[in-house]
């Protein structure tokens, strides 16, 4: 059987076609390749031609050639299209031609570093050349440091490591400094926001020390779509940057579909449920031998999704003993097993993986037939980046979008045109945030004394910020250079990232009872690991936790040892917890009265876990609840926070108070990112109908990241602008009545969110003494067609 | 976007001085969220105007070198001095055969008492390029028209860019010797690498982990790990050396501290307790190689309240050094001059006989080392396994005296199923393994014999 028979048969189903919502055929791109520039070293072009690459695509080519006379490039190019080689053929050819020559990788994430190593280690094997390739991460033994320091050409690491570990112990890294030639850096586009104003800091780090030690490397980087690659390249890396994104790689025919699954209660308007719909069409693709991708939203989803594939027709080994052709793959997966999915999906023993988002990124599983979007992902970016998994070189291949029934996917689902002629999210950062740009530049003096002339290098508020540090007691300026004067170790006070540090290892100790720590009954075993946020959701005493379509049923969370305890059950439920997040304001920093009741400060988000559902197996009827125990997780952050004007919320009905509240967040989420130079993520929206601190309906914006990087201040101060701004898009959003782009798709028709909202900001406005003049504003960052 | 961009830029530039006001509130936020500095200096006492380096230290002066300018001092103790109760003079008896026993990886054999670079570093910090080399002390035993002497150098970094004059100076300082042993205390893991990190900040090559070198620290462990509370260096100048730290001398830990406050306050005056602290420890070095040098090789060493303990540490060193028959005499003197009066000293005397009745084990001679054991056993309070169980053999196999390794074997099961598997669950399951597994053997053995 076939992708093309699947395809035939989801045409013409009699359940399915009707609610196809659109399905567009991308047509077929043949193979644009030439020659390899010249002279290049013939073990290396020798052995790509011996594992099927005879001749590079356009792009290759072009990237190689870019690199290898020094030029700084981002290679933007879809999936499959082999942007490995962009860096490896010129990485590879700098260290044949010397073999002093160094270069330094780097990834988001260990797993992709040890995956980068394994293919390059490969190609180095198969060429017979000397080329010592090590990753160094937190793995790394004490042992084998000193040689991946001293020995190796090319180092594979991520941006954390780089930040602790290497830059502040740079004379102990005197061989790669002196000799660096190429750093690459994959995946450019994880570099946004908040984090990557951190990793652009770093990079200036990076660039200072390898000035002291004389050498001068090129970038050669690598983007999956965004708007702005060369952009955010040049921002990240303090240099212009050139742009490589003409694909010369071959695209089979190309199925897009939209499908919004069928209304089962007209009264009600309740649509078919995202698992059960995800599940119709993926087993149709499953009965007919397709390799799938299945994304889904949650990870309780994929664990659903796992089991209910399994029982669908091709979801069982063809003999016993045979692997599982359907896997679960997400976050909590130990990572021996994850490579061991990774790996069978390569070789063609598993059909089916149904993946979280942590198969998003450029982990190497090859091409596949199909990929099911199981629910919006939140952003265009992700969506594509999803449906992009699909496809073998040259080969037809499927992508389908199920749609789920909030707002937002209902929007998508039904707005062909917003998904197919659109743009995609840009990469926004701001390395000068005074307060990232301040730790880093604590590193950069504890790394060497910053001399007077440095100070551009290293961002626009150097000056001033060594002022402050010097205040501080931090530094010591002797001559015309700034010391570090104190005996902390600055690296470490600052995480690049926000992700939780803490997880819970799950343990399953095969049914004994648990009585206390220290008592291990033979069968205990670790199967998993979660994030601490996400253990209060779903291992939880009495949860069931399931973990590749099997159940365990949790017997005791430690919250102290962070352990829980679990055995292997065979029940027909699984359970669903609740998390409330709730906002509230321990610190004022300042307050204004006009145009509207607003202010910035300290804010403590709590998380806490109360109930939990059972929920029947492929019914979804609730059969049962239970109360969690757990104490609630605070985390203090910046906030800037605005009221609804108060002859707005007099007299006027609940409705359209809420209404006009949620879609004044909405569109504040979406224009902060823009005046903040940051991403969406790192910005999270509050709603409060009669908040407890104002007193009147508000809504908050806080940020993700623990402390804050001054993101609520800079609201505040600049609030009219951003109110301006915020109108300006408005105004100009050509939707009737909310968009995910504006105020956001509305709850319910015939709201009025958008008149709502406009007639407020005029009032804010009205009142705003020192009112900017509005700027035009684009609707949406409309820079890059996806599919060109 | 671009214009949001362009705007914020704009702000930025219009507004310097709002910019500074905030980020001065920013950074004053940050370090109320980051660690606190540390403890308060205490006060220096003294009022009145700043002092300057040469005013506090007569005996220094400012060195020029081809890296800039640095301030040095070089004191001179004659042989005569003591440290703590050691005489320098004592350090006449170190010879190749003494550096040998004390790192057997160097083949010092050849070495001269003039090759002995003693060396000390003061930081700002732990480790990183942001720590800083601020002073070092050097010691060398020279001849002069005077006599013999051990001659103390100090290098003073009095602001950081004075680090690089500091390391010329002891570069130049350290071609004294074709071929110099680099004498440390835990210098191997830090002040070694410190010193070649620091050189290649100001792109010097300073090769000081290419030396060979005595790390004073090792032979220290295994003669005296477990018979002092630690064995940092301020601990063996104490307790073994009997060397008294001034009064106002300041725990290593604050010395970061003092530098800082030198610096932001210019008055030299918060010198003083560094530098002599760092002096101290290189004078203790020399004090504790001359101390090993007696102690290994005198006949009788002065008997007093330690000499117990400190026999039997040299005792330890040379059996760890596999020298057991010179172990054996500082064994048994350990032994002859043990009590049993305080914990402690059960600790050696209990320590010297097991060690000296395994060395008799080894060479053979049961017997003695039966006796050790046997008055190991009597000893009060102490840990009776190992003794219990080598009993056990000897009985079984050298007397073939089965009721009595009967008797010895069970006391041992006690002791392990009491005391060793309810801490160490591993080794005590094995060791339980082992005693079951002798007992039924003993068992039978005991029958055939009483049936033969």
């Amino acid at each position: 059987m076939s992708l093309e028979q699947a395809i035939q048969q989801l045409r013409t189903h009699l359940e399915i076609a009707p609610n196809i919502v659109e399905w567009r055929v991308l047509p077929v791109e043949p193979a644009r390749t030439v020659e390899w520039p010249e002279g290049l070293d013939q073990r290396v072009t020798g052995a790509l031609a011996r594992r099927g690459v005879m001749r590079p695509y356009t792009h290759q080519a072009a990237a190689v050639e870019a690199a290898l006379a020094g030029r700084d490039t981002v290679v933007v190019t879809p999936t499959a299209s082999g942007k490995t080689l962009c860096y490896t053929v010129p990485v590879l050819e700098s260290i044949l031609r010397d073999s002093d020559a160094r270069a330094l990788y780097l990834f988001p994430t260990k797993a992709l570093a040890q995956d980068q190593l394994h293919e390059l280690h490969e190609l180095i094997t198969e060429a017979e050349i000397d080329v010592k390739t090590f990753t160094y991460d937190g793995d790394t033994s004490p042992a084998a440091r000193r040689s991946v320091r001293t020995a190796g050409h090319v180092v594979l690491t991520n941006p954390d490591m780089l930040h602790t570990a290497i830059l502040p112990h740079h004379t102990k890294w005197v061989r790669l400094f002196e000799n660096l030639r190429y750093i690459v850096i994959d995946e450019i586009h994880t570099y946004r926001g908040v984090f990557g104003s951190h990793v652009a800091n770093v990079l200036r780090r990076l660039l200072r020390i390898c000035r002291f030690y004389g050498s001068e490397p090129t970038f050669i980087c690598c983007s999956a779509t965004i708007a702005n690659p060369a952009e955010l390249a040049t921002e990240l890396t303090g240099r212009a940057v050139e742009l490589v994104d003409d694909s010369g790689a071959p695209r089979g025919e190309r199925h897009v579909v939209l499908y919004n699954p069928p209304v089962v209660n007209a009264e009600l308007g309740i649509r078919r449920g995202v698992i059960k719909s995800t599940t119709d069409i993926s087993s149709i693709l499953q009965a007919a031998g397709s390799q799938t991708l299945v994304f889904a939203g949650s990870r309780t989803n994929v664990e659903l999704l796992t089991t209910y594939l399994r029982e669908e027709p091709g979801g069982q080994p063809a003999n016993a003993g045979a692997p599982p052709p359907v896997r679960g793959y997400r976050s909590g997966y130990l990572p021996t097993e994850r490579r061991a999915i990774e790996a069978s999906l390569r070789d063609g023993s598993v059909r089916t993986v149904v993946a979280t988002n942590a198969l998003e990124l450029g982990i190497d599983i090859g091409g596949l037939d199909a990929s099911i979007v199981g629910g919006y992902p939140g952003t265009l970016a992700s969506l594509w980046q999803q449906a992009g998994r699909a496809g073998r070189r040259g080969e037809a291949s499927l992508a389908v979008f199920v749609a789920g029934s909030g707002p937002l996917d209902q929007y998508v689902v039904n707005h062909p045109d917003y998904v197919f002629g659109a743009s995609v999210e840009a990469g926004l950062i701001d390395p000068d945030n005074p307060l990232i740009a301040a730790e880093h530049l604590k590193c950069a003096v504890f790394e060497l004394p910053v001399a007077s002339d440095e100070h551009a290098a290293l961002g626009e508020h150097t000056a001033a910020l060594l002022e402050a540090l010097e205040a501080g007691g931090l530094i010591h300026f002797a001559g015309e250079r700034a010391y570090w004067m104190n005996e902390a170790y600055p690296a470490e006070e600052v995480s690049l990232r926000t992700g939780a540090e803490q997880n819970v290892v799950i343990v399953d100790h095969g049914g004994a009872p648990v009585r206390h720590e220290g008592d291990r009954s033979q069968a205990a075993r670790v199967i998993g690991e979660i994030d601490r946020p996400a253990a209060m959701l779903l291992v939880h005493d009495e949860a069931i936790y399931v973990h590749d379509g099997r159940q365990y049923h949790v017997d005791r969370l430690d919250w102290e040892e962070l352990k829980a305890y679990v055995h292997r059950v065979d029940v027909d439920y699984y359970t669903d917890a609740h998390l409330s997040v709730d906002l509230k304001v321990i610190d004022e920093w300042d307050t204004r009265e006009l145009p509207s009741t607003s202010g910035h400060g300290e804010v403590a988000v709590t998380y806490l876990a109360t109930l939990f559902k059972k929920i029947r197996l492929h019914t979804h009827e609730n059969i049962g609840w239970g109360k969690i125990r757990l104490p609630q997780d605070d985390m203090h952050t910046s906030a800037f926070w605005l009221a609804l004007p108060d002859e707005l919320v007099i007299d006027a009905p609940t409705s359209k108070v809420g209404g006009a509240l949620h879609g004044l967040g909405q569109l504040l989420v979406n224009v902060a990112p823009l005046l903040l130079m940051s991403d969406p993520r790192d910005l999270q929206l509050s709603i409060q109908v009669k908040s407890p601190h104002t007193e009147r309906p508000t809504v908050f914006l806080w940020e993700v990241v623990p402390g804050g990087v001054g993101f609520g201040e800079h609201l505040f101060e600049d609030q009219g602008r951003l109110l301006a701004i915020a109108r300006g898009l408005l105004e100009a959003c050509e939707c009737p009545d909310g968009c995910p782009a504006c105020v956001g798709p509305p709850a319910a028709p015939g709201l009025e969110v958008k008149t709502l909202v406009i007639e407020a900001l005029k009032v804010m406005a009205a009142v705003t003494s020192d009112a900017a003049p509005e700027p035009e504003v684009e609707a949406a960052p409309v820079l890059a067609t996806v599919w060109s | 976007m671009a214009l949001a961009r362009e705007e914020a830029q704009t702000r930025s530039r219009a507004d310097l001085t709002a910019i500074r006001a905030r980020l001065r509130r920013l950074i004053s936020d940050m370090e109320r969220r980051g660690p606190k500095p540390v403890s308060a200096l205490r006060e220096v006492r003294e009022a009145g105007r700043s002092r300057t380096t040469l005013e506090v230290f007569p005996d220094a002066v400012r060195r020029e070198t081809s890296e800039g300018v640095c301030t040095y001092r070089e004191v001179r103790y004659p042989l005569a001095f003591e440290v703590g109760e050691v005489p320098l003079t004592a350090l006449a008896q170190v010879n190749g055969d003494l550096l040998d026993l004390l790192a057997p990886r160097e083949e010092l054999g050849e070495s001269t008492l003039g090759d002995l670079w003693f060396l000390d570093i003061e930081t700002t910090g732990l480790s990183g390029a942001g720590t800083l080399v601020f002073l070092v002390a050097t010691a060398r035993i020279e001849n002069d028209e005077a006599g013999s002497a051990v001659v103390l150098r100090q290098y003073l970094a009095e602001s950081p860019p004075e680090e690089a004059a500091l390391l010329e100076a002891l570069i130049e300082d350290g071609r004294f010797a074709e071929d110099p042993v680099l004498v440390t205390y835990n210098g191997r893991s830090f002040d070694a690498p410190m010193l070649d990190e620091r050189a290649t900040m100001h792109r010097r090559r300073a090769g000081l982990q290419g030396l060979r070198h005595l790390d004073l620290l090792h032979p220290t462990r295994l003669a005296f790990r477990g018979l002092l509370t630690s064995c940092r260096l301020g601990m063996v100048e104490s307790e073994v050396l009997r060397m008294q730290r001034p009064s106002e001398d300041i725990p290593g830990a604050e010395v970061p501290a003092w530098y800082f406050q030198f610096l932001r306050v210019g008055d030299a005056r918060m010198l003083r307790p560094i530098v002599e602290h760092n002096e101290l420890d290189v004078v203790g070095m020399t004090g504790l190689l001359a101390w090993l040098a007696v102690g290994v090789q005198q006949q009788a060493p002065a008997s007093n309240d330690r000499a117990a303990r400190d026999a039997l540490a040299v005792g330890r060193l040379l059996s760890a050094r596999g020298r057991a028959s010179e172990a054996v005499r500082h064994l048994e003197r350990s032994i002859c001059l043990g009590r049993s009066e305080r914990r402690a000293d059960v600790v050696v005397l209990e320590q010297g006989l097991l060690l000296l009745a395994a060395i008799h084990k080894r060479d053979e001679q049961r017997e003695r080392a039966a006796e050790l054991w046997h008055r190991a056993l009597e000893l009060p309070a102490s840990a009776p396994l190992t003794p219990l169980l080598e009993l056990a053999m000897y009985y079984e196999h050298q007397r073939r005296q089965f009721d009595l390794a009967i008797e010895l074997a069970e006391r041992a099961r006690y002791h392990i199923e009491r005391w060793l598997h309810p801490r160490d669950p591993v080794r005590g399951g094995r060791a339980l393994m082992e005693i079951e597994h002798r007992l039924s053997r003993l068992q039978l053995r005991a029958k055939h014999a009483r049936s033969g």
